[in-house]
Order: C-alpha cells, then sequence, then structure tokens
C-alpha cells in the first residue's frame, strides 16, 4: 500500500459549518442535541436530536449536506475541481429517506395515489452520491457504502484501499446522514434516545440522540499530494472490519467483534497500543453499546487503559448514524493537527466497571496516531486508523 | 496483491437455486421475474431465529449459505450489494407511524428498514465473522458489490467472503420503477445472488475461475436516468480492464452488458458489433430480469461456464442511473 495523505476536509454539523468553526465547538464542550424542530414529534418518548440549520434547496437534504461538506473539502484542498477519474465514496444510513417517507405518508393520506415518483426513487442511498457526483462533475469511480452507523468509516476505509494500491489517484470520502421520522421515532421506540443529552462512557448515561450533518475529507496518493505542493493535513494508515455475529441491533456484549476489527486496523498501520494517542470511540450513550465497546477497548489497552484517552463525539454532535465516521474522521484529523484531544462532551461521572480515562476538557498532548472504530446495526463494525502528517 | 478467485455460488432468483439461460430465444415475457414461492428457504434454521426476517435478508442468507464452503464460514466477510434497498420493510414501518402515531413503530420491525440488515441477519445466522460491508448502486449493485469483495479480497481485508447482492420488488418500487421505465424495457427482476471469494490460494474444484481485474467509472447525467453515452463509459471500462488483466482486443468470449431499457440494449448491441464481439453477448437479464442483484447472478453464470468449459474469459460491465459504471474480468485460473 502506498502512503494515502488528507489534503482536504470539509464539515456540515450541529455545532458549526466548516472544520475551524466544528472544532472550536468541539473544544468548547458544545452540545448541539435539543428538541427535535424538524417534524412534529407529538407520541414520541424522547423527542431529541442534533440538528443542522436547513440546507441550500437540493432534491434531497442528504445529498444538500454532503454537497456543502464535499465542496468545502475539494476547497480546502486547494482543488480548483474534482480531479479527473477521482473517486467519490459516500457512506449513508437513510439516503433520501427524509423525502421518501414524507411523499410516502402523502399517499398515504390520500388513499394510495402516489403521485410523483422521484421521492421515491430517492429512497436508494446511492441516489444522494449520484446527486453530489453531478454537482461536482465528477467521473472516476463512485461508491455508496450503507452500512448503517459504520457507513463513513467504511466509506473512508474503502477509499483507503483504492487510493493506497493505486487503483486512484485521488478519492473524495466521506459521509452524510438527515434526520428522518423513521429513524428517530425507530431509536425512540428501542428505547435507546436520551431525555438529556448523551453521555458516553458515563455511570448515568440513558442512552444516545440521533444526530445529522456530512464531513467529507480529500485523500490523495502521497506523491501526488507532494508533487502538487499540497497541505498534508494527516494520513490514513490502516482499516479494519469485522462482524460479530450476534444481533441484528445489539452488539455483541463481550466486544469481541469492535476487537477484532480495531486489532486489524493497528496491524495495517503496523503500530501497537503504546503508539496510540488517543481513541475516538463510537460511545453512542447507550448501555449496551457502552457496555460492549468499553469491554473491547479495555482488552485492547490492557495496561494503558487508564493512560490512552478514549473520547466519543456524540454528546456534542448527537449519533449522525452513517455520517457519524464522517464526523470522527474530521475530528482524529484535526486532532492530529493541533495536537489536541477533544472532550468526551457530555461525560461527567466515571463509569466504574470501565477501566478509561475518558476526558472532560482538551488536551494538549503529542498525538502521532489516533485509533477510530464504529460500530453499527448487524454487528458490522469499521476501524482506521489516523497519523499525524509527515 | 493477492489473486482472487470464484469458490462456490448460490442463488434464490426467478429459477429458484438455480440460474440459467434458456436454451432458445432470450426473454419474450415481459412480467416482471419474482422469486417463486414455496423454496424450502427456511430448512435448517430454528423457527425463532426466522421469526422476525425479512424477504430480502431470507433470500440472502440462503444465497451465502450456498456460496461459502461450510468449514470457513466464521472467518468469512460479507460484501452485499443492494439495488434498491430496503423499500419494503421500510414502507411497512411508515404505516405503522401513519396508523398508530411514534408510539406505534415496532421496535421488531425496525432493524430490517436499515440498507445493511441482510448482511446483518446473515452475519448472525451463518455466524459469519469476518469483515462485512453493503454497497448501493442501484441497477450495477451485484456488480459493484463483487467489485468491492474482490478488492477487499485483494488487499487481504477478507481473505474468503461472500459477495452478491439482493432485490425484492415488493411494495411501491415496482409501482415507482414500472412507472418510469420506457415501453420496451425488459422485464424486471428480483432474488439475491452471491459467490464465494478466496484471495490466494485456488479454491479446490478446478478449473479454478480467477477475477482478473476490475474497475469502474462514472458520468454525469441525471440522477435517475442512465448515462446519455453508455458507449463511452463501456470504452473507458474496457480499456481498464485491459489493462488490469493484460487481455488483447477481444480476448473475452462472453460479454454482458446492461440492457435494462431499449436505448440501452439498442447501444449495447452496436458497442459490441463495433468491437467484433456481437457473438459474446449474453442477454441474460431477460432472464433474471433486470435489477442489481441479476448482475451479481450474471458473474454466477459466466462463471459457471467458465468451470464447465463452455468459454475461458468473460467481460462484465454494468451501467446504473445516476451514472455509476462497474466492470470485472473473469478467466479460466490455467489461462496464460
Amino acid at each position: 500500500m502506498t502512503s494515502v495523505a488528507v489534503t482536504g476536509l470539509g464539515v456540515v454539523s450541529p455545532i458549526g459549518a466548516g472544520p475551524e468553526s466544528f472544532w472550536a465547538a468541539l473544544c468548547e464542550g458544545r452540545s448541539g442535541v435539543s428538541d427535535v424542530r424538524a417534524f412534529p414529534t407529538a407520541g414520541m418518548r424522547c423527542p431529541r436530536a442534533a440538528e443542522c440549520p436547513p440546507a441550500e434547496p437540493c432534491e434531497n437534504r442528504v445529498a444538500a449536506l454532503g454537497f456543502e461538506a464535499a465542496r468545502q473539502a475539494v476547497a480546502s484542498a486547494g482543488l480548483d475541481s474534482m480531479p479527473d477519474g477521482a473517486a467519490l465514496i459516500m457512506g449513508t444510513s437513510v439516503g433520501g429517506l427524509p423525502e421518501s417517507e414524507e411523499a410516502y405518508l402523502r399517499a398515504l393520506k390520500k388513499g394510495r395515489r402516489l403521485g410523483g415518483i422521484r421521492p421515491y426513487l430517492n429512497h436508494c442511498p446511492s441516489a444522494s452520491t449520484d446527486l453530489i457526483a453531478h454537482k461536482l462533475h465528477q467521473n472516476g469511480p463512485r461508491i455508496t457504502v450503507a452500512n448503517a452507523c459504520s457507513s463513513g468509516t467504511a466509506a473512508l476505509g474503502e477509499a483507503w484501499l483504492m487510493v493506497g494500491t493505486g487503483e486512484v489517484d485521488c478519492a473524495l470520502a466521506g459521509a452524510a446522514d438527515a434526520l428522518a421520522r423513521l429513524t428517530v421515532g425507530g431509536f425512540n421506540c428501542l428505547r435507546v434516545v436520551t431525555s438529556d443529552v448523551p453521555r458516553p462512557f458515563d455511570k448515568d448515561r440513558e442512552g444516545m440522540a440521533v444526530g445529522e450533518g456530512a464531513a467529507f475529507l480529500v485523500l490523495e496518493n502521497m506523491e501526488r499530494a507532494r508533487r502538487r505542493g499540497a497541505d498534508i493535513l494527516a494520513t490514513l494508515e490502516g482499516y479494519g472490519v469485522s462482524s460479530d455475529a450476534y444481533h441484528a441491533t445489539a452488539p455483541d456484549p463481550t466486544g469481541g467483534g469492535p476487537l477484532r476489527c480495531m486489532r486489524q486496523a493497528m496491524e495495517a498501520a503496523g503500530i501497537d497500543v503504546d503508539s496510540l494517542g488517543y481513541i475516538n470511540a463510537h460511545g453512542t450513550g447507550t448501555r449496551a453499546n457502552d457496555d460492549a465497546e468499553g469491554r473491547a477497548l479495555a482488552a485492547l489497552l490492557g495496561e494503558r487503559a487508564g493512560a490512552i484517552p478514549v473520547v466519543s463525539i456524540k454528546g456534542a454532535l448527537g449519533h449522525a448514524l452513517g455520517a457519524a465516521g464522517g464526523f470522527e474522521a474530521a475530528a482524529c484529523v484535526l486532532a492530529l493537527r493541533r495536537q489536541t484531544v477533544p472532550p468526551c462532551t457530555g461525560h461527567r461521572m466515571k463509569e466504574p466497571d470501565l477501566p478509561l480515562f475518558v476526558p472532560t476538557r482538551p488536551l494538549r498532548r503529542s498525538i502521532n496516531y489516533v485509533l477510530s472504530i464504529n460500530l453499527a446495526f448487524g454487528g458490522n463494525n469499521a476501524a482506521l486508523v489516523w497519523r499525524r502528517a509527515p | 496483491m493477492k489473486p482472487v478467485w470464484i469458490s462456490g455460488w448460490g442463488a434464490v432468483g426467478p429459477g429458484g437455486f438455480d440460474v440459467t439461460l434458456p436454451q432458445t430465444g432470450t426473454h419474450p415475457e415481459k412480467k416482471a421475474k419474482r422469486v417463486p414461492g414455496g423454496l424450502p428457504l427456511k430448512d435448517g434454521f430454528s423457527p425463532g431465529a426466522l421469526r422476525w426476517l425479512d424477504r430480502s435478508s431470507l433470500w440472502w442468507v440462503n444465497a451465502v449459505r450456498r456460496a461459502l464452503p461450510e468449514n470457513k464460514e466464521s472467518q468469512a466477510g460479507q460484501v452485499v450489494g443492494i439495488g434498491w434497498g430496503s423499500i419494503a420493510p421500510t414502507q411497512s414501518f411508515i404505516s405503522e407511524f401513519y396508523r398508530s402515531g411514534f408510539q406505534g413503530m415496532s421496535p421488531a420491525l425496525f432493524p430490517f428498514t436499515v440498507a445493511n440488515a441482510p448482511a446483518g441477519q446473515a452475519g448472525v445466522l451463518l455466524s459469519l465473522k469476518g469483515g462485512t460491508i453493503t454497497v448501493n448502486a442501484r441497477e450495477a449493485a451485484g456488480l459493484a458489490a463483487i467489485v468491492s469483495g474482490a478488492r477487499m479480497a485483494a488487499t487481504g481485508l477478507i481473505p474468503i467472503g461472500a459477495a452478491g447482492a439482493v432485490d425484492d420488488l415488493s411494495g411501491l418500487l415496482h409501482y415507482s420503477l414500472a412507472k418510469l421505465r420506457p415501453p420496451g424495457s425488459l422485464p424486471l427482476g428480483e432474488g439475491a445472488y452471491a459467490v464465494g471469494l478466496t484471495a490466494d490460494t485456488p479454491p479446490a474444484q478446478l478449473p479454478g475461475v480467477r477475477i482478473a481485474a476490475w474497475a469502474s467509472a462514472s458520468a454525469p447525467g441525471g440522477s435517475h436516468l442512465f448515462p446519455a453515452d453508455p458507449a463511452a463509459l463501456w470504452s473507458r471500462l474496457e480499456a481498464g480492464l485491459r489493462m488490469r488483466c493484460g487481455w488483447g482486443s477481444n480476448a473475452a468470449d462472453m460479454l454482458f452488458l446492461s440492457q435494462d431499457v431499449p436505448a440501452l440494449e439498442d447501444a449495447s448491441r452496436r458497442w459490441a458489433a463495433a468491437e467484433g464481439a456481437e457473438k459474446a453477448l449474453v442477454p441474460f437479464q431477460g432472464s433474471l430480469g433486470a435489477c442489481g442483484a441479476s448482475w451479481a447472478g450474471a458473474v454466477i453464470l459466466a462463471a459457471r461456464a467458465i468451470q464447465e468449459s463452455r468459454g475461458r474469459r468473460a467481460m462484465l460491465m454494468a451501467l446504473s442511473t445516476g451514472g455509476s459504471a462497474y466492470g470485472l474480468a473473469l478467466e479460466d485460473g490455467g489461462a496464460e
């Protein structure tokens, strides 16, 4: 594998648009979680979510959020446009669901007179990727990863494979998702949504909150990036994937699946736990996720568990489902750039059963590598290793 | 990069568990190609395990368990393509909301609204613990997934696994697609098709079928339309495939091209004729139906033909609405 450089970054989030305001809000410990405004919530158990401001008009909201983040990333890489033959790889869990559910509800109200077809066609996750691609005049390989909550991380991993093996020189990779009744209501019916803000790895955590937004990164072959004089923000060094083979929604309580994919990513990067500056955890703030993931992290870190910071940014951003991996990639790159570990917003009290070091304030320290992981429905886990720019 | 081999296959489609083309004619029927009822899809599973399984998941689980060697299952990964996504369970879930509000939403149904539900269910029911991803590429989903699977296998990310796709025509999807498709389009299809992939060592059965190369590209155009110039995309893919596998021109004796709608069918025949490959063109979509999953069925057809010495090299190039295109080259493991 050739070295893969990160040369561009774009973010649209509930706590700020653009990498600078996103990072500032993360380090301030600001949370974007509040009462749902996107649709009426009568009868919903915990109507809490993290919402972005309205996006530019577009055929679907995921594409609108994604395009804005993608545009920022291309511009910040110093590129006038998508390079010829560059790949576009997007992770999304819901795709055009906000529009298709709206259309289907309208149809039900009218007694199944279905009206226009386009909202239903938008239901396919790749429709959002295609809309972004057309706006960017992209003509290279295109992949839409629909891996539920690990979509963004897996999309970046697939981009790493493509750039690292020389299949393409450059890839725009990231993730986007938007709030929908089905997802906010769905997590509510599973009774895993908090009435407060998510408190990852906290003793008193009571659940997650759905979020939305988008983040994209430009990944380039290192030689190409250097040749054109690009500012190298970080490098992507390893990717791991695994399956729990346990349950449709609940994680394997032993944490075996996440542990395997973290080890695979670290092996690909050629590092051990002593190299890690911090770990960006999935950390949804639900009891089941944080218990299982906490066990995997404790097993991975061993004696270093009390020394290597473990941070989830879902207290700040909510759980943006497929987009979560995009946000977390952006946070890892910015942390390596600023040599600062962001705080675990929402976390107050250590969980006695989890021997983890969870910082509640930004930590300035030397960071050479960051490991980031996402767990998903179906036990489809994915992990990435990021490195400080050379 | 390690060599990648096709080690097996499994299907749940219009032909039941088999994937074949008719001996004569191509696709006289225009009715959608549906999965027949009465298949023993639940055999070998405990009834409780399948209680809530949706059709897509049940079909995918059955395709995968036939595609993988039994003693390798626990290490195996999956790359699942979905053509149209989880639209049927999603509509059921939204209907629950319409009838009873947020309080009426069923926690049993919600997990099946997620696009990776078939992958998750196969992982649970077949104890597949290798890396698993789900990709979506509408009409080209099956080939997109096998291309991603080949990449993941060649780089050692999933040394063994199953790759393919699943599509379910239930619900509004059939209505939407039927409305959108011009007269004379090939019948729509549904089902699940998976191939087993193994990296490094050829599988036990000989002659092995090797994935010689893969390529992908895209073209601008309408977000819900097929590319306006399919020939240009096929030419780009073919050039990419030939560059990677070192084949000369006209080396493939089987050529699979998208023919979903009349314009594509015409373009495919013209492109094949211009390449001197008209006789190699395999019109599979009339039998399997036009859908993302059937492209994984095409890979099975090509691999079986190579295994049975009815051909030595196959080139498959799929286009999707929205403009994505994927190509795969297969060859006899003994080919120079």
